[in-house]
Order: structure tokens, then C-alpha cells, then sequence
């Protein structure tokens, strides 16, 4: 019921933006599988959604997609793009849970549980660029009572041009960052692949302590 | 088809981790301890415990205890020993405990905590102590020294008889045993005392062992029951099962051995995925430059009528209820109820977002009016559009939109929003279980009655609310409850036979207009069935402005006792009662709520409430009732008073929700300081639109 929420919102807002003769993001059917349904068909036919990923299947999707896994979770799920603010991109699974992008690095989740609310990014983005080789990194969550708490971490970067990054649909060659933030809590280790061109094509990223590393494919770049 | 490899840097939580000391565990008392003796750690704000012990065959105890403030906690035990008197199979006690640390642990100083216990009950388990602790590694050592029970074994005369002779002897209990609830201050800290003391060794943060020295004779079990203290020796084995759960076993006084499960949850943390499972919300539609000059919209003839369908079904698919929505050039009003959601600041957020989406770009100003579940507009929410576009993802964008947000009182809003056709009349129907439960019977400590109840509710015109609740019993054992003996008017007393008499019960049957008299005023009027016990008429006025941490309310009913089959037929007896309210939502999460007036059976008296509220909603509180019915004629227990556990299901589920989990627990339910129970209180309705509860939950604006 919640499911047909979010598409009838775009559905409703395409109507109220035709009226109003301006553009909204449109679209629907992604690749379908959610979430919730990988959960139950894992545990009964070991459905591993990643092996269905191909260039034809992309293609036919008709629209952009990304392909995240979030191990510890047991979760994949394919995601459509639903929302664009400047440079963050927001991609939403069928069961309607979002993961948002700032240039290949996640800056929020939302229906995941122990989300990241936001990411300060403007010290972690020049130094993914390599214009700084250490930068902080401050992740906020929500704790039980509600209220934003700010996890702040210091990182390093190294870069490693040239490696073949082993991505879903084949070899690439890749810049390969690798991203390791302590906190007064944990370190964490993030890891991106980025195509020559400067797109971002896959990553291992911290989301929280609930969740650990969120696994992403950027199938279209 | 490995992509990425997932071997390094993943966190091992493994069997390695250091010794802590995070959570203390529960003495057989149910509060911190080393195993029958209190120990001077603290549980965790906000801990609420749960520990069920078992000593011998015939000493059970229930304690759930409650950490108000990192210093404070309060406890409520219900004792049960069996052949205490000659003539009856089972004592049944109910105490409460206050515990207040009076220093915390330092590198050198130990922990010491200052603890009443058994403060209002029968005095059973009556005693006082002063108790501290010192951590050294694995082990953590604790002496102290009690009065009271506590100063039965070996005791001494007490030291405290240097400041004069009144604390060398204890004057006897007050009253007999069912002359309770009385606060036995006179008696604390006087007559003879002792020492005890323990040491607790952590093997491992699941496994620990215990020793104590006890000061407790358990005089009056060795002389009543066949209870044999050999020695003042405790040993103990604590097993921490999970984060939560605790089990222990004991061999206690030279003769017995006692066994305690306990459970521990925090109304701080209450869910592993903090934050919620909630699906995503909408995302911003950011608008394109230039395009919030286009006014084409404002031509087109059934621009309203469509806008209102998209927002409609945009706030029906998410679970709120839409109202109305008036558009101007550049502002939207937007008037909603919450729905099956819980928080409203996340309410206000999501709305924001699906305003992006569906309105036309020349609207820069949103303006959001939640509607309490009662029908009343409660405040405005002013937020602009532009700051909605800029913070979604500013790493400090909730409490900016927090700053830049306007929270009014919608009183003085010249607004006027027509309800689309279908806003009203409204229809409403709902059936689901219900459980109730009595406490403490001693022939049944727990009654609980199970059934469906289905209720309707139909709203003709804006605030006019007609609403109806039938409750048809499944099962039970409510209507075995033994009569009443009470010597006033039975106004609450007479619970049994409307358990026996009400199997299908009308428990609700009423008219009410909400509305708003003036500015920082709301204003109720609620005629019909009014509850299970009482018809007539109830009418109420809060003066509440929407940025104040305070309220004042009035409220006055005239009430016809019912029959107890609880259909249309009424009792004799008939009475007005009323109040005059102030409430105050202190700081550091305390709610104070006094009322003083005019009770159900005409007493005269006030009733203080105190509540420890988090910000997730979860609500422990306590209150007590004074009026002028003498503490011999109200009966046991004295005076009326109790303990209230709320958790919305929203905490602990993690998905909104509108329902809660609210038990109201009395040692015993009497006649005396009896409230009439109306629905929709303006207090609790209005608050959490209000800016101290929307500031409460502004977090989750971006949830």
C-alpha cells in the first residue's frame, strides 16, 4: 500500500506539473526486485540479484540505475533516480528506500533504519578529487530519542590510478580511492572506484554501525 | 562475481572485548545490588527494569524499577509470600523504593547512594540505607549500612544517636497491615543498625560472581513461614543471557536457593534501528531559476481542484489525512491531522517535501496547520520553500530549517480554507483487540480481560466530533474481583460488577465541539456517555500560547453514574466535579501537572502528576491524590495513587504509528480522588503541535 505510495506522489505531481507545464522527474520499473523481497527469496532459492545484472538488462531498463548491496543486511536491491538538489542525486528502491550521492559518495539513507541523515562533504569531495590528501568527515544520525548526533571522523586518502576496477558488468579501468576514517568510536575504510572520465562506477561505503558498508554499482557510467 | 572485496576492515566484535561495568546487576530487591543487599551504582537514564525472583518455594517478588535521572530511580515491588498468616495461603505487599546517588565513582571516591526502601507500603520490607562501592578492575567491592530491616542481623545502636535519642529506637509500624500508604518519615533512619557488605567479580561482561555479608534477619519470614536464616552468607552467579536479559541464581541465607530472571529496557534506546524504519520520504523537487515568476497556473479554472486531488493523494499515501489547501500567488496553506503518524516535526517535513513536488513553482511560502486528532487546528508551521530546496542535505539541516521555521498560533490567521467537499463530513470506523487489566487482587494479582472493540466516529462539521466505542469481552477473569468495601460512595470501586454486568459494553457514546474562543485558547464540550462509569456533560478551556512551556485549564462536568451493564441506563447518583489545571513542561524532560478540585465523589482535594518524558514519547510518571476523605475511610492504601508506563508503538516498532502501549498501574484502585476519564483533553492534544514539542522532535524533520 505504502509501495504505490511514492509512485502515485510522482504520479500525482506529473499531473500537477502538466498543469502547471513544468518537469518532474518521471518514471517507474525498475529492474524489480526490492529489498524485502531479496530477504525472502535468498533464504529460499539463494536469488542473487547481482548475477542478473548484464549490459542488455541495463538497456532495457530505460532509465538510470544503480545496484546496491548492504551485506550485513542481507539486502540488494537495484534503484531508479527520483531526485536531483545541485549535486546530490536521490535513488530509491521499489520498496522505497533512498540512498543519496554527492559525486559517488553517499551523503544520506533513509528507510533503512539507523540512517545517515547527512554527511558533511565538503572536505571529503576535494580530497576524493585528490586536491587534499586528509580531510574530516562529520556523519550525523538520529539517536533513540529523536534527537541528531554528529559522528565526526578524520581521513586519509590514497590514490591509485590505473587499477582494473572488477565491476558488475565486466573490468574497468579505474582510479581506485581508498578512504580511512577514525572516530572517536571506529574506523571505517571506504573504498571507490571512479571511470577515467570522472564518473563514479563502484564503491564500498561506511553507512553506520547498524548497517556497515554499503556495497554500490553505478551501472550506466 | 566478487566485485568488491569485503574481507578487511570489517569490526570484530568478538569474545576479546575488555571488562566493563556497563550495567550493574539487580539484587534479589529488583534495584542495583550485590545480591540481596543494595549496592551504589545506578542503572542508566532511563532504564526501565523488570526483575522476577523466586526465594524458596514461598518469597516471589516483582520489581519494576525506573531510572528517572542518571541519580534518581524510583521502584515498585509486589511481594508474595505464602503462609504468612496462619489463616491465609498468601501475603501479597506492594512497596515503593526511592534510590538517590549521592556521588558518583571517582578514580579514588567511591559511589554512594542514599536508598528508602518500602516507603509506602506495609512496611514489610521497611528500611534505609547508605551504601558505597569502589570498582578495582574485575572486581568491585560494596559496604553499607542499614536501618530498619536492613539494620536487622547484628545490629548496633544506631551511630545517628549522637545527634539525640530520636533515632535510637524505631517506633513500631504504623497501623496494622491493611492500614497502608502511609510515608513512614517518622521512622527513617531510627532504632538499631548494621552492616553489610559484598564483593562482585566480572569473569566476563556476560558472567559474574557475587559474596555478600547480609543485614537482613528476615525476622518476621523465620517466625511466619518455614524459612530458615543459618547464615548471613549470600553467593551468587549472574549470567548476562543478552543486552537485555539477565538471569542469576543464588544460595541464599545458609537454607535457600533463589533464582531471578530480569530484563532491562531503555526508553532512551528503545529500537536497534534508531531513527526508525519509516519509508523514505519524498525528495525535494528543486525548482528551475526563473520558473517561481510563472503565475500561468493562477489562470487555469480547475487549477485548484487538481492541485488539491495531487496533495491529497500525496499526504493519503504517506498516512496523513489531507483537510485543506488554499493557494495564493505565492503562499499554500495546507491543513492537515497526523493520521497514523507519530512525530510531528517529521509530519511537517515529509509535507514540505510533497509540496515541493506538486505545487507551482511561484509558491515560496508554505504555511502547514496540524489539526489535533480531535479535530483542532493547533498551530501554524510557516516554512520557506527556498530553505526547504537549500537544506535537504546541509550537514546541519534540521536544526537550520529548525531556525529559519515560523510556529504560530493559528487563532489569529486571517486564513480562511474552504474544506473541499469531502473534507466533512467525515467517516471513521475501527475494530481491533483491547486488553484490560486489574492489578494486585490478592486472590489473583493480575486480572486481565480480553475482547474486540470496534468504535466509529463521525465528524458532520469542522469540529464537531460524534463519537462511539463497544467493547464485547472474549475472555476473562475481571468480574470474579471481590466486592467493594468501601465506605464513601462508590464512584470507582463498583469495578467488578461492571465487569460482571458489561460483557458487550457501550464504553462510549458521545457528542463533542472543539474550538478555539480566542487567541492562545482552545475550548471543549463533551455531552453523551462519557466513559464507562459516567454520563453528562463535560466542558473544558486551556489557555495555552503555542511558544509557552506552560498551561492553564478549567474544566467542569456534571456526571450520572451508570448502570453497570453499561447500556443507556443510569445510576442514582449524580455529581459535579471539576478542576483547575496548570501544567508545566519542565526541563530535563519532566512534566508537571497539578489539579486541584472537586473529585468524583464529591471530595475536595488536589492531585499532583509527575512524568519523566523522552523525546521519543516515551512517558513514566507517578501521581498523587490528596483530598479530604480521611485516610481510614478511603481504605487501603490511604490516599490514591499510582505509577504510568507510556510507549508509543512508534518507538518500539520503528514504523508510525498512532497507537500507544499506557497502562496506569494503582497499588489499589479506591474510591477517594477519583477523576472522571472524558476523552480528548485539550492539553495532551494540543501540545505536541506546539513549539516546545515540535522542537522536541525537529531531528526528524529530515527523517
Amino acid at each position: 500500500m505504502i509501495r504505490a505510495g511514492i509512485r502515485s506522489i510522482i504520479i500525482a505531481a506529473s499531473l500537477a506539473a502538466a498543469l502547471a507545464g513544468c518537469d518532474v522527474i518521471e518514471g517507474d520499473g525498475i529492474v524489480g526486485q526490492t529489498l524485502t523481497s531479496y530477504r525472502a527469496s535468498r533464504q529460499n532459492k539463494g536469488l542473487d540479484l547481482r548475477k542478473s545484472i548484464t549490459p542488455a538488462a541495463v538497456e532495457a531498463t530505460g532509465e538510470p540505475v544503480i545496484f546496491v548491496e548492504v551485506p550485513n543486511r542481507e539486502a540488494q536491491a537495484f534503484l531508479g533516480l527520483r531526485g536531483r538538489n545541485g549535486p546530490n542525486d536521490t535513488w530509491l528502491t521499489n520498496d522505497n528506500i533512498s540512498i543519496s550521492y554527492n559525486d559517488g559518495v553517499i551523503v544520506a539513507t533513509r528507510g533503512l533504519g539507523s540512517d545517515v541523515m547527512t554527511v558533511d562533504v565538503s572536505e571529503v569531495l576535494p580530497a576524493i578529487r585528490g586536491r587534499r590528501s586528509e580531510a574530516m568527515r562529520v556523519n550525523r544520525y538520529l539517536n533513540g530519542e529523536g534527537h541528531i548526533v554528529p559522528e565526526v571522523y578524520f581521513c586519509d586518502y590514497a590514490r591509485t590510478p590505473g587499477v582494473v576496477a572488477d565491476t558488475a558488468l565486466g573490468p574497468r579501468s579505474s582510479t581506485k580511492i581508498v578512504e580511512v576514517c577514525q572516530g572517536r568510536e571506529r574506523t571505517f575504510e571506504n573504498i571507490y572506484w571512479y571511470a577515467p572520465g570522472g564518473k563514479p562506477l563502484m564503491s564500498r561505503q561506511w553507512i553506520s554501525e547498524t548497517n556497515q558498508y554499503a556495497l554500490t554499482e553505478f551501472l550506466n557510467n | 562475481m566478487a566485485a568488491v572485496a569485503m574481507s578487511s576492515a570489517l569490526p570484530d566484535t568478538g569474545a576479546a572485548d575488555p571488562v566493563t561495568w556497563a550495567r550493574p546487576t539487580l539484587s534479589f530487591m529488583g534495584v542495583p545490588g550485590v545480591i540481596d543487599m543494595p549496592s551504589a551504582h545506578q542503572m542508566e537514564e532511563g532504564d526501565l527494569s523488570f526483575a522476577f525472583n523466586s526465594i524458596g518455594s514461598d518469597i516471589q517478588r516483582i520489581t519494576l524499577a525506573f531510572q528517572f535521572t542518571p541519580r534518581f530511580s524510583g521502584v515498585f515491588r509486589y511481594g508474595r509470600i505464602y503462609n504468612f498468616f496462619d489463616n491465609d495461603a498468601g501475603f501479597y505487599d506492594r512497596s515503593f523504593d526511592l534510590r538517590y546517588m549521592l556521588a558518583e565513582e571517582g578514580q579514588f571516591a567511591p559511589a554512594v547512594t542514599v536508598g528508602l526502601q518500602d516507603i509506602g507500603g506495609t512496611g514489610i520490607y521497611a528500611s534505609e540505607y547508605l551504601v558505597a562501592a569502589k570498582t578495582f578492575g574485575r572486581l568491585r567491592a560494596t559496604a553499607g549500612m542499614g536501618w530498619g530491616r536492613l539494620g536487622s542481623y547484628d545490629g548496633f545502636s544506631n551511630p545517628l544517636g549522637v545527634f539525640g535519642n530520636y533515632f535510637k529506637t524505631r517506633p513500631g509500624q504504623t497501623g496494622g497491615i491493611n492500614q497502608t500508604g502511609r510515608l513512614d518519615a517518622g521512622s527513617w533512619f531510627r532504632g538499631d543498625a548494621a552492616v553489610f557488605g559484598g564483593l562482585e567479580y566480572r569473569y566476563s561482561n556476560k558472567l559474574s560472581f557475587s559474596a555478600e555479608y547480609s543485614s537482613d534477619a528476615y525476622s518476621q519470614e523465620q517466625s511466619r513461614i518455614d524459612f530458615k536464616h543459618r547464615s548471613p552468607l549470600n553467593f551468587a552467579v549472574n549470567y548476562r543471557l543478552s543486552d537485555d536479559f539477565d538471569v542469576r541464581a543464588a544460595y541464599l541465607y545458609g537454607s535457600e536457593v533463589g533464582i531471578q530472571l530480569s530484563y532491562v529496557f531503555n526508553a532512551k534506546r528503545p529500537l536497534k534501528y534508531e531513527g526508525g524504519l519509516d519509508n523514505a520520504p519524498v525528495p525535494v523537487r528543486v525548482r528551475p531559476a526563473g520558473s517561481a515568476r510563472d503565475l500561468g497556473w493562477t489562470l487555469q479554472p480547475e487549477a485548484r481542484s487538481t492541485y488539491e486531488k495531487a496533495i491529497d493523494a500525496a499526504l493519503t499515501a504517506e498516512g496523513f489525512t489531507f483537510e485543506a489547501l488554499k493557494l495564493e500567488p505565492h503562499v499554500a496553506y495546507l491543513r492537515f491531522r497526523m493520521g497514523s503518524t507519530f512525530y510531528t516535526a517529521q509530519a511537517v517535513g515529509r509535507i514540505s517535501r510533497i509540496m515541493t513536488q506538486v505545487l507551482p513553482d511561484s509558491i515560496d511560502k508554505f504555511v502547514i496547520v496540524p489539526v489535533s486528532f480531535w479535530g483542532q487546528p493547533a498551530s501554524q508551521v510557516v516554512i520557506n520553500r527556498s530553505d526547504i530546496e537549500e537544506l535537504e542535505f546541509a550537514p546541519d539541516g534540521a536544526w537550520e530549517t529548525f531556525a529559519r521555521a515560523q510556529i504560530r498560533d493559528i487563532f489569529q490567521s486571517d486564513v480562511d480554507l474552504q474544506f473541499p467537499t469531502n473534507t466533512f463530513p467525515s467517516f471513521d470506523w475501527g475494530v481491533s483487540p483491547y486488553l484490560s487489566m486489574a492489578f494486585f487482587d490478592p486472590d489473583n494479582p493480575l486480572r486481565v480481560d480480553f475482547g474486540i472493540q470496534a468504535s466509529a466516529r463521525y465528524e458532520p462539521s469542522e469540529g464537531v466530533v460524534l463519537f462511539g466505542q463497544l467493547q464485547a469481552k472474549l475472555l476473562g477473569n475481571q468480574s470474579d474481583l471481590p466486592p467493594s468495601n468501601s465506605e464513601i460512595q462508590h464512584v470507582r470501586s463498583d469495578y467488578n460488577l461492571y465487569a460482571q454486568q458489561g460483557e458487550v459494553a457501550m464504553t462510549e457514546l458521545t457528542a463533542a465541539k472543539y474550538f478555539r474562543p480566542g487567541e492562545n485558547i482552545y475550548g471543549r464540550v463533551t455531552g453523551g456517555y462519557l466513559e464507562p462509569m459516567y454520563a453528562g456533560i463535560s466542558g473544558e478551556v486551556l489557555w495555552k500560547p503555542v511558544d509557552s512551556r506552560v498551561a492553564f485549564g478549567a474544566e467542569l462536568n456534571y456526571v450520572q453514574q451508570r448502570d453497570y451493564n453499561q447500556r443507556f441506563g443510569l445510576l442514582d447518583y449524580k455529581v459535579a466535579t471539576g478542576f483547575l489545571s496548570a501544567y508545566l513542561e519542565g526541563t530535563k524532560g519532566f512534566y508537571y501537572e497539578l489539579d486541584v478540585g472537586r473529585y468524583l465523589a464529591g471530595d475536595w482535594g488536589a492531585t499532583l502528576s509527575i512524568d519523566r518524558v523522552f523525546d521519543n514519547g516515551i512517558r513514566v510518571g507517578a501521581f498523587a491524590t490528596l483530598t479530604d476523605v480521611p485516610f481510614d475511610q478511603f481504605g487501603e492504601g490511604s490516599f490514591d495513587k499510582g505509577i504510568v508506563v507510556d510507549i508509543p508503538f512508534a518507538t518500539i516498532f520503528g514504523r508510525s504509528s498512532d497507537q500507544t502501549l499506557n497502562r496506569t498501574i494503582r497499588p489499589v484502585l479506591r474510591d477517594g480522588g477519583a477523576q472522571l476519564d472524558v476523552s480528548g483533553r485539550l492539553f495532551e492534544s494540543v501540545r505536541k503541535f506546539h513549539q516546545p514539542g515540535l522542537e522536541r522532535d525537529w531531528g526528524r524533520f529530515w527523517r
